[in-house]
């Protein structure tokens, strides 16, 4: 299972003061807030995708909207040059995370922690977002053209043939990009 | 104050958060903040902190659990509202 989160980094609010007191006692535990003074730079948004990008994959088993930032516990196992590696867990689950940042946009990739290793089959097409749809398409690195439906949950799938292809997708939108994140199959898609 | 002064204000401190306009102006209590106005899930904290601030009342996690459609954020705002009278 998979799960993205896409934040356009010039665009995270920027509080000041007691709001941002308030801000972030709302959404991050004291452990948290420990971690995102210690980075250098853009901790809030880290944590905020790697928790975003968590209940997505949980929201694919668990297809429930609500509302708990502090119960999506994140943390930063290692920062790489190119990507931070993190973990996030929420009850008895945990995911395992993958952020990187390009052209300003943090993108952060959840999977299973079953999954553990996978991330190096991980796909991201990017494209330009114009507006909510019912049916998305990505062109693969291979140039395919997929056609991404969802079902009555808003979960995204790949379409094939037969309906709904089991081979999930997870789509993420700050307005003006689009980043569609899946594993790779073994028949290359 | 009354459920309707609650729901007017409410709508006020949600409408800068608002995508889907449409949605907005065909709003009902059974009207879903993420899914319906696709009010992006960071802008969730700043409603629950402007509604706050508006009412003069504290959120805990647990309500904000609850508070993903405008009827459960006008109950969990008059219920707080009426225990701090």
């Amino acid at each position: 299972m998979i799960g993205n989160d896409l934040v356009y980094l010039p665009h995270w609010p920027q509080r000041t003061g007691g709001r941002q007191t308030r801000f972030l006692h709302k959404v991050y535990t004291p452990s948290e807030i420990d971690l995102i003074r210690s980075l250098p730079e853009h901790g809030e948004a880290l944590l905020w995708s790697m928790k975003e990008a968590a209940y997505k994959v949980y929201y694919r088993k668990q297809p429930v909207t609500f509302y708990a930032p502090r119960a999506f516990v994140a943390l930063v196992t290692e920062v790489h040059e190119q990507w931070i590696s993190g973990a996030v867990s929420y009850g008895n689950s945990v995911w395992l995370t993958r952020s990187g940042i390009e052209d300003d946009y943090l993108l952060t990739i959840a999977i299973d922690h079953s999954d553990h290793g996978v991330f190096e089959g991980v796909e991201t097409a990017w494209s330009d977002f114009s507006g909510r749809e019912d049916v998305y398409t990505v062109t693969n690195k291979a140039g395919n053209s997929l056609r991404i439906l969802k079902d009555e949950f808003g979960i995204p799938y790949f379409e094939s043939g037969s309906g709904f292809h089991q081979l999930p997708v997870s789509l993420s939108h700050d307005g003006k990009r689009l980043a569609c994140s899946w594993l790779r199959s073994d028949k290359g898609d | 104050m009354k459920r309707e002064e609650i729901k007017e204000k409410l709508k006020e401190i949600i409408k800068p958060y608002v995508q889907n306009e449409d949605a907005f102006q065909k709003l009902t209590e059974d009207t879903n903040l993420l899914m319906d106005l696709e009010v992006n899930s960071a802008h969730l904290v700043d409603i629950i902190l402007d509604m706050e601030e508006a009412f003069d009342i504290e959120i805990d996690d647990e309500s904000a659990e609850r508070m993903m459609t405008v009827g459960e954020a006008l109950s969990i705002s008059e219920k707080l509202i009426g225990e701090k009278d």
